[in-house]
């Protein structure tokens, strides 16, 4: 499980990061019924907004999210 | 402002060029500082250079001869521009460059570029690609012409200028755009009246600001809702 701090920090992630560091990400949002796959501003847009736009239940959300283990994207990214 | 080879791998085109070419082109090139409003080449000149964009942002626009403009693209920094000489000998550019802010390019001379393509198949299909782009591009805008409405259209040609020229200085700003109405009028074959009834609505909305030469895209979800006509 994420800490609440690592948990703020993937929450900033933009959809492109995400997709970046981990393609298989894509059948997550696909799963979702996001259009995030694909949206020509993914990399403006941060998984909070997404969360936002779509009314998810963001503890779900994060919860399946958890399971492509962003937190080590996160420390990559901060070195 | 001195550029280093290894910088010119920023740009598409090069890519994959080794570092002797990379230092070929530099030094076959000539730096060309230009002020905001003023113009690397207007269209009908001659193309014979090609230009690289190394700080600031052009819009290329070709205009008709009464006058009327059309925004055909905005060139960022490091992307490659009025390269239709290395390809075609006697070349005339099709359009004009006008700077959007104060801007330097390295001007390569096209005729080198096309001596160089001739031994080169990386920078062969490095203008491929850029070509291919625009055309795809072009072919977008055609079919939004022709078959979307306007909002759609609108909305479609504010999202293109952001994945092109767009910043979002914090994650939770909107993303800025330095553009005016009549520039997106003219991008999107529309008139300015038409383009300042749909901003001001979509201001209204919450979707977006405006101001003057600039629009903030507040809530970039709901621009491509309307674009792609989604439900939510």
């Amino acid at each position: 499980m994420p800490t609440m701090d690592e948990h703020l920090h993937i929450l900033e992630m933009t959809v492109a990061e995400v997709l970046n560091a981990e393609p298989a990400a894509s059948s997550f949002f696909i799963g979702w019924h996001t259009d995030c796959v694909g949206c020509r501003l993914a990399h403006f847009c941060t998984l909070e907004e997404v969360i936002r736009v779509y009314e998810f239940d963001e503890n779900k959300f994060m919860e399946e999210l958890s399971k492509f283990n962003l937190q080590t994207i996160q420390i990559r990214r901060k070195k | 402002m001195q550029i280093l080879a290894n910088e010119l791998k920023q740009v598409n085109v090069f890519q994959n060029a080794p570092d002797d070419d990379l230092h070929l082109i530099l030094q076959n090139s000539i730096s060309r500082s230009i002020e905001e409003g003023g113009y690397f080449f207007f269209q009908g000149d001659s193309a014979r250079y090609s230009y690289i964009l190394t700080s600031g942002q052009v819009k290329l626009m070709q205009s008709n001869p009464k006058g009327q403009q059309v925004n055909l693209r905005t060139i960022t920094a490091w992307e490659m521009f009025g390269a239709l000489g290395a390809v075609h000998a006697d070349a005339n550019y099709p359009a004009s460059a006008q700077t959007l802010e104060n801007c330097t390019a390295l001007a390569v001379g096209s005729e080198f570029l096309h001596s160089m393509m001739e031994t080169r198949p990386y920078l062969s299909f490095g203008l491929m690609n850029l070509m291919t782009d625009y055309i795809q591009e072009m072919q977008s805008r055609y079919r939004e012409l022709a078959t979307e409405r306007v909002e759609q259209r609108v909305a479609n040609a504010l999202i293109r200028l952001a994945g092109q020229s767009g910043i979002r200085s914090k994650k939770k700003a909107g993303i800025e755009l330095s553009f005016s109405r009549q520039d997106v009028a003219e991008m999107t074959g529309t008139t300015l009246y038409t383009i300042s009834r749909l901003l001001s609505e979509w201001e209204r909305q919450g979707i977006l600001k405006t101001g003057r030469e600039r629009i903030q895209i507040l809530r970039p979800h709901d621009l491509v809702k309307i674009a792609e006509d989604l439900k939510k």
